[in-house]
């Protein structure tokens, strides 16, 4: 049943899933033609001086990436739950409703993890061909937040759609942008460094939203 | 007899607006139950309590002996859903579809939806989105006879459908319920369809309960008597006791009653309208439904 129920998720994602992989692919060169530009033009000692010494942030392109995505991801796995009250027809499946939901939910992280993932390795494995592991690990514990943030958003985006009431929409998005904005600060290496992970735990609360927005889709409260 | 749904005292809001209050029924095990009643007089507000999608404000509905607003998966497991409008995952296509649901139901009947599936002539491999209301009807009735569940509830069917795709929808649903001992839970608001396919019947109007009986019972004891008046006559009627329903055009009085004539014309007598050439017409469920609950 789970399989199945992960087959349908696939259904509605594979396309802004391939799409979104296609765009960090290109991210993903951008970051290399820009260090092999960078390096030859303004020459390697240099280059790294910025980097190195001046905390220069060469990779801020990944920035709004991963909340991106899961922005995306989200919309086309809730959307057509909720056009023509869809969803209906997917908690009167014989499972737990809260299972279904979690689910799903479960899936959309899933696949957001194996790109946010693959994503991280690529981006490493570019950055080490040109700066020593240091600044790697740096990178990684930069970038870790922004990619937290893609979780939430899509997670948040999940609430959303489920959730009926548009007053409750935008109460939610509104708390939600105050948080992630939070997690996308971004004027130095490793600012979250010793933070990291309350902001984890704190990010991993929003997964559980959709349960609220849940309850209320089948209380059936008006939309 | 075992009763597979059970409503009780049923009352809903929608804030303010009062839908219905009180509303009792109950569905016996293998019978075709038919709920009728204008457009917003609360049928998809009772498949949305039945099916747990909506909390009543007051009562409960029991399907199986479950309250219906905490199912179990097994229980689900034995309900069949149609929804209004036939919507089904429309990003599917309907070799995914079946694929998709066969995995959630044991006694999948794979052979019953692509029998109709070869009627329509559609390819395997078109999505569902594409496909007219018609065949998506036909789409949304083979994966519930797939599903073969002991338990149908259909929201008003006849959505969107031509003749022929109703007539067709029709024919499989009777055939399913005969000697299956089936229980079908069927809204529609084209009446004339469920004369030979519905036994017991609520009529739901605005804000109450009409009539709770058999579709036999309705015919036989629901009576339409049409009698001459003079016309530009000042004919001072109500609805009571005995006259559930009149319409006046110009010199035709039409009175709809539950009891016999000599009562009716007994009543006239006592409001003293002066009647002539009266005469009991008979109707069909179709005319008894708009006799009772009114054209407009």
């Amino acid at each position: 049943m789970v399989k199945a129920l992960f087959f349908k998720e696939w259904l509605k994602i594979k396309w802004a899933y391939w799409s979104m992989a296609l765009l960090t692919l290109l991210v993903l060169v951008k970051l290399g033609l820009n260090l092999s530009y960078y390096i030859r033009i303004l020459e390697a000692r240099s280059y790294w001086y910025q980097v190195v010494v001046m905390g220069g942030m060469f990779f801020q392109d990944f920035l709004y990436l991963p909340a991106l995505i899961g922005l995306v991801i989200g919309f086309t796995q809730f959307m057509p739950e909720i056009n023509e009250d869809r969803l209906k027809l997917t908690l009167h499946l014989p499972m737990k409703e809260n299972a279904i939901l979690l689910y799903m939910l479960a899936y959309g992280t899933l696949m957001l993890a194996i790109l946010y993932l693959a994503t991280n390795l690529l981006a490493s494995a570019l950055i080490a061909f040109f700066f020593p592991f240091q600044v790697v690990k740096a990178v990684w514990l930069s970038m870790a937040p922004w990619f937290l943030a893609g979780f939430v958003v899509y997670w948040v985006t999940g609430a959303v759609f489920v959730e009926r009431i548009w007053l409750k929409r935008i109460f939610i998005i509104a708390v939600a942008v105050l948080f992630t904005d939070t997690l996308l600060y971004h004027t130095a290496y490793e600012i979250y460094r010793y933070s990291l992970v309350y902001f984890f735990v704190l990010s991993v609360l929003w997964s559980i939203g959709i349960l609220y927005s849940g309850y209320r889709f089948k209380k059936g409260v008006l939309k | 007899m075992e009763n597979v749904v059970e409503c009780v005292n049923l009352t809903h809001y929608y804030g303010k607006r009062l839908i219905y209050e009180n509303l009792n029924f109950v569905i016996r095990k293998g019978s075709i139950f038919g709920l009728l009643g204008k457009n917003g007089t609360g049928k998809t507000t009772t498949i949305n309590i039945l099916n747990g999608y909506l909390k009543p404000t007051s009562g409960h509905c029991y399907i199986f002996g479950e309250d219906s607003q905490h199912l179990n998966p097994r229980t689900k497991e034995r309900i069949g859903f149609l929804m209004e409008g036939h919507i089904q995952y429309n990003f599917m296509t309907i070799s995914q579809i079946e694929k998709f649901y066969s995995a959630f139901y044991p006694r999948w009947k794979k052979d019953a939806y692509y029998d109709l599936m070869k009627k329509l002539e559609v390819d395997p491999g078109q999505k569902i989105g594409t496909m007219s209301c018609g065949q998506r009807s036909q789409v949304a009735l083979g994966l519930i006879l797939a599903q073969d569940p002991d338990l149908m509830v259909l929201d008003d069917y006849s959505m969107g459908l031509d003749a022929g795709y109703r007539r067709l929808f029709l024919d499989y649903l009777s055939a399913y319920a005969k000697g299956n001992n089936k229980t079908i839970f069927i809204t529609s608001h084209i009446i004339q369809d469920l004369e030979n396919l519905v036994e017991d019947i609520v009529i739901l109007d605005y804000r109450s309960v009409l009539l709770s009986t058999t579709v036999q019972d309705f015919k036989t004891n629901f009576k339409q008597f049409v009698m001459k008046i003079p016309e530009k006559m000042d004919v001072l009627l109500s609805k009571d006791e005995v006259i559930a329903n009149f319409e006046i055009l110009k010199d035709k009085l039409t009175i709809y009653s539950f009891k016999s004539q000599q009562e009716v014309e007994a009543h006239l007598k006592s409001l003293k309208i002066p009647y002539s050439e009266i005469q009991q017409v008979p109707m069909s469920l179709e005319d008894a439904f708009i006799g009772l609950t009114g054209k407009y």
